[in-house]
């Protein structure tokens, strides 16, 4: 497949009085043609420096950034504004003209297009109904409830039929169910449109409801990068642990603990795990099996199992009773299968 | 009616003629030096806005010379700067009295207030704007167009009604020193001759200025704003 997006050694470095801040540093990745790739991180990571990096409203202090094969930090400013108009760009706070009307908005970007008036009608139009907002096309932005702007902004930046999207916090601002359909929406625009998304967000759940793939950034660096189902599988790094605990519920399986809850409370024949679905394979039924097996009374604490792409993710946290030849060989039963075992507390340890 | 009025304003009665000819003189001058210093101060605004250190095309050695250039102007005080542009309206218009001589000096001080009104109007578009537009593919110049001034309107039009006001405050001094007008009216007959119901008339038909003014004003401003 050919790279859309190539960083290559990209940094980027900015001076604030005398201080010198590396905000990108030494990246190198590529972005694939149609997919949609995610870039994650907490605030200051660098990731909207980065993204910017794609449509040279930073300029990286050193490093290549090539778009369908053109370098473009070399490009003279006439070219880099064409290359621009291919390129479209939403934003969190949705960067809306107040002054114009919601059609106004839309065919902003077509003015020295060489389209005709009717041809410029017909795109708007078009664009309206893709959005879902045909009703609106006089309103002004002040009117629109936050999801609405979104998609006016969605529809202005792919006025210019662009190849590459990129979503900068845009659902940031947004309440989880308008989250949802401006996500839905840019799944559509990839899929209908087959343009190259890259999304940046903060939000583990933005990544796993439309991303192929991510990269996680940390103080300017991609320190992990790969298939969303992986890294939600198998997180490699500290930063990736907790941005993929943030979004299951299992996790609070350890405030439990440490506030001595009555729910943990084990005897001696008990246990509690946590068992981490690593694998394709959440489709079998494990837990009878386990129970049937080996034997065992298995109550379910918590569970978490949600698809990324087409595939299930997630895991359980359990209180087990059984003896402890049955828990060992069910723990050996379970590594086999490739299911991650982690046990919690061991009421035949304690006290 | 007429007769109500002679009992009422008898000097400015028997001063029709010259009444009216200061309500147009000061109508002219505002007229004139307000337009030269809306298009001045729209472009001085608009460079110090883009070349500012953060701008769109910055250049500090533009920005520095215009800013200072307004907040010199800005701190001399107007019937000072009156007397010391003397020489330079003679040169200019080729008298320094009457509508024609005041208007250079009028313009000078008018100038950077409004240059500073457009300033604080351009600083109100969202620099998220600018940066949507640059992402689209805009150049400087359509971006000053089609985002700075466009989004700032209803800013500019207020902006706009305030210099005008003070233009008009303005204009009475330059009457003052002979330029004639309402302000020239006031203090000739008004003032020195101690005719009260001059100088009340002239108060009166200059309220009646500003509020027409601030009303316009505020309508155009309400219309651009949504």
């Amino acid at each position: 497949m050919e790279a859309m997006i190539k960083f290559q050694h990209v940094r980027k470095e900015f001076n604030s009085d005398g201080k010198k801040f590396l905000a990108v540093d030494d990246v190198s990745f590529d972005i694939q043609k149609g997919e949609v790739f995610g870039i994650i991180g907490f605030s200051g990571a660098g990731k909207s420096t980065l993204v910017r990096c794609i449509n040279l409203l930073e300029r990286p202090t050193s490093g290549q950034v090539f778009i369908n094969g053109t370098e473009i930090t070399e490009l003279p400013m006439s070219k880099l504004r064409q290359k621009r108009k291919k390129i479209g760009m939403i934003f969190q706070q949705f960067n809306l003209f107040a002054s114009r009307t919601v059609w106004d908005n839309i065919a902003f970007p077509l003015k020295g297009s060489g389209l005709s008036k009717e041809e410029k009608a017909e795109k708007v139009e078009k664009l309206l109904k893709l959005v879902e907002l045909d009703s609106k096309a006089d309103a002004y932005p002040s009117n629109l409830s936050g999801g609405q702007k979104q998609r006016v902004a969605i529809a202005r930046a792919l006025a210019s039929d662009p190849e590459i999207l990129l979503s900068d916090e845009s659902t940031s601002a947004l309440d989880p169910k308008t989250t949802k359909s401006i996500l839905n929406l840019l799944k559509k625009v990839n899929r209908e449109l087959g343009i190259t998304i890259v999304v940046i967000t903060h939000e583990m759940q933005v990544i796993k409801e439309i991303c192929d793939r991510v990269a996680v950034m940390k103080d300017g660096k991609v320190v992990e990068i790969g298939e969303v189902f992986d890294i939600f599988a198998n997180p490699q790094e500290q930063i990736t642990r907790e941005f993929v605990e943030h979004t299951s519920n299992l996790s609070k399986i350890y405030e439990l603990v440490e506030e001595k809850s009555d729910i943990v409370r084990v005897d001696q024949e008990q246990i509690v795990w946590r068992l981490r679905y690593l694998e394709r394979n959440v489709s079998e039924a494990l837990v009878s099996q386990l129970s049937r097996k080996f034997d065992l009374d298995i109550n379910i604490i918590f569970g978490n199992i949600e698809l990324i792409g087409e595939n299930p993710i997630g895991g359980l946290v359990a209180i087990v009773r059984g003896t402890p030849e049955q828990i060992d060989g069910a723990i050996d039963y379970l590594h086999e299968k490739n299911v991650g075992v982690e046990v919690i507390l061991d009421g035949r340890v304690s006290e | 009616m007429e007769e109500f009025l002679n009992d009422l304003i008898p000097n400015v009665m028997a001063r029709q003629d010259i009444f009216f000819k200061s309500i147009r003189e000061t109508c002219l001058m505002v007229g004139w030096s307000g337009s030269i210093s809306f298009l001045l101060g729209i472009l001085f605004g608009v460079t110090i806005t883009v070349t500012r250190p953060d701008g769109i095309c910055s250049n500090k050695i533009v920005y520095h010379i215009l800013d200072k250039l307004v907040n010199f102007f800005r701190s001399v005080p107007f019937i000072i700067l009156l007397a010391c542009l003397v020489p330079l309206t003679r040169l200019i218009m080729g008298t320094s009295i009457g509508v024609k001589g005041a208007i250079v000096p009028l313009v000078f001080g008018c100038t950077p207030f409004f240059t500073r009104q457009m300033e604080s109007a351009l600083a109100e578009v969202d620099p998220g704007l600018i940066e949507a537009a640059q992402s689209m593919g805009l150049g400087n110049l359509d971006i000053i167009w089609r985002v700075y001034l466009r989004e700032s309107i209803a800013g500019i039009v207020r902006g706009t009604t305030i210099t005008l006001i003070s233009l008009i405050g303005l204009t009475a001094m330059a009457g003052a020193i002979g330029a004639g007008g309402l302000g020239n009216f006031a203090i000739m007959y008004g003032h020195q001759r101690n005719m009260l119901d001059v100088t009340y008339t002239t108060v009166l038909v200059l309220v009646v200025m500003v509020s027409l003014i601030q009303v316009t004003g505020n309508y155009i401003a309400k219309r651009n704003t949504h």
